[in-house]
């Protein structure tokens, strides 16, 4: 019953599906690049719309954990140079980091493989995680994310707050 | 010296961690997972003199989660308590030294203390007299002002995670249950704090607390000092809210605002409330006050960390004793 939800849910955005047709992702193979070169702002476009998706899918109630979600993945790809293949599994990766600390209610590793359509394996998932854990020190909310500089931007000019996340 | 013998390392019950850390012994246990005392090789190695003194430290190794089929990487409480350990540096919040991955474990280095609050606590040949208590209380609140100055609630304050170094300065541990508090209306867990320290209001089921669970855990914990056991001992949820409204009085809309309107309000037969002058026959009237002003009900009465420090209590003579003052030789 899942599956086919989750199939039919991610069929409605054919935008997301990144990597048809490959093999699923392994960590260690492919090219590596790094995604802040310029030929590779348009996978950049692409996973983030990825992202947002996937945080409407799997209901995450609170607005900064998108945010949050999303500045651990630019931070971790500027450092670290992971191939195309890999997107989507570091995409839902920090997805899943942000979930763990901001949110009450935590998906399963489940729920991301099917909503991914099965590219990668929850064992990946885990080994990525801790790549991604130990190259950012542990360091989930000591960057600034995009809301907050909004927010306080706004606060400073004394502009009425802005909806910025009004996806679901 | 290692270097000369390598067998040393060989030993099943010595293993290097990540090749620094040596393990000497399991020191303690939890639901947490387990306890470790290690020694630092590396810095031993860069030492100029070989005779300098060994440093030991504690690694918390954090449990992996109970369904293995389910499979979670790590957990969310590990990852919530090493940034929140990462964010604060205090003389009373334990510091995080370093933290590493061994296959699916996680293991976090931590500075070593000698024992913790509950041991003092309940032992029986340490008598606790009144600076004491003032200077183990003033300890918690300075800890607790940090913490709430940092936004952050620990909501799990109780004797046990109240680590005591060799020199009797208190250190909060055990982060695994804080959270940020900060201007969001993220509905919150009822689901924290050790149900002897549970504050009221989460036994009534509200979504929304404060800062101020800490201080009726802070509040207990004075009790507990006074009367060398557990304050409110309850055996469920509703033997305990029995155990607390026995001591102060039942709640109604006139001493407490809003609480027929939780969800979990059970109304209680009625009973008056007590003064702790008669529960602890010998303390002053500034300690009833505080212990009184702690464990207020009604969550928006009750004292801040501010208050608390400041409170005439601790201006008062015997004044509060120096930390390495505190009755530390018999426990171990």
């Amino acid at each position: 019953k899942e599956d086919e939800y989750f199939e039919k849910k991610s069929s409605q955005n054919p935008s997301t599906s990144l990597n048809d047709g490959h093999a699923p992702c392994d960590t260690n193979s492919a090219k590596p690049e790094k995604l802040c070169s310029e030929r590779a702002q348009k996978y950049r476009r692409i996973i983030i719309n990825f992202m947002i998706n996937l945080s409407a899918k799997i209901g995450n109630k609170d607005d900064n954990t998108l945010f949050v979600a999303i500045q651990l993945f630019l931070i971790y790809t500027s450092k670290v140079k992971i191939s195309v293949k890999n997107i989507q599994l570091v995409a839902c990766t920090c997805m899943i980091i942000a979930q763990k600390y901001l949110e009450i209610q935590i998906n399963c590793m489940q729920d991301f493989v099917l909503l991914s359509k099965k590219k990668f394996t929850s064992r990946c998932i885990i080994k990525c995680e801790k790549k991604i854990l130990k190259k950012l020190k542990f360091k989930c909310e000591a960057y600034p994310s995009a809301n907050k500089f909004v927010r306080l931007f706004c606060d400073i000019l004394d502009i009425p707050d802005p909806i910025i996340c009004d996806i679901q | 010296m290692e270097k000369n013998n390598p067998e040393e390392f060989k030993v099943p019950f010595s293993p290097l961690l990540i090749g620094r850390y040596k393990m000497i012994k399991k020191i303690g246990k939890g639901s947490y997972g387990s306890v470790y005392k290690v020694e630092d090789i590396k810095d031993r190695k860069t030492a100029t003199t070989p005779d300098s003194p060994k440093k030991y430290f504690a690694v918390k190794k954090m449990k992996l989660p109970a369904n293995r089929l389910k499979i979670q990487g790590i957990d969310f409480t590990t990852l919530r308590e090493i940034n929140i350990l990462q964010e604060i540096k205090h003389e009373n919040i334990i510091p995080l030294v370093d933290v590493f991955h061994i296959n699916r474990s996680t293991f976090m280095v931590m500075e070593l203390m000698k024992s913790d609050l509950s041991k003092l606590m309940f032992s029986r040949t340490i008598t606790l007299t009144i600076p004491h208590i003032k200077c183990i209380m003033l300890q918690i609140f300075y800890g607790l002002k940090e913490l709430h100055k940092n936004w952050i609630i620990h909501r799990d304050l109780t004797p046990n995670n109240l680590l005591i170094s060799e020199d009797g300065v208190l250190k909060f541990s055990d982060f695994g249950l804080s959270r940020f508090f900060a201007s969001n209306n993220r509905p919150m867990t009822q689901n924290v704090v050790t149900l002897h320290y549970r504050a009221p209001e989460i036994l009534f089921g509200a979504n929304y607390y404060g800062p101020q669970i800490d201080i009726f855990s802070a509040g207990c914990i004075l009790g507990g000092l006074l009367l060398r056991g557990t304050l409110f001992c309850g055996r469920n949820d509703i033997d305990q809210m029995s155990q607390i409204f026995k001591i102060m009085g039942t709640p109604s809309e006139e001493t407490w605002e809003g609480v027929t309107n939780l969800p979990h309000y059970v109304e209680f037969e009625e009973t008056p409330p007590q003064s702790f002058r008669i529960l602890f026959p010998g303390i002053d009237e500034d300690l009833a006050n505080l212990l009184e002003g702690l464990l207020v009900l009604d969550p928006n009465k009750r004292l801040t960390v501010e208050q608390c420090i400041n409170h005439p209590f601790f201006n008062k003579s015997p004044d509060s004793c120096d930390p390495d003052e505190l009755p530390m030789d018999d426990i171990s």
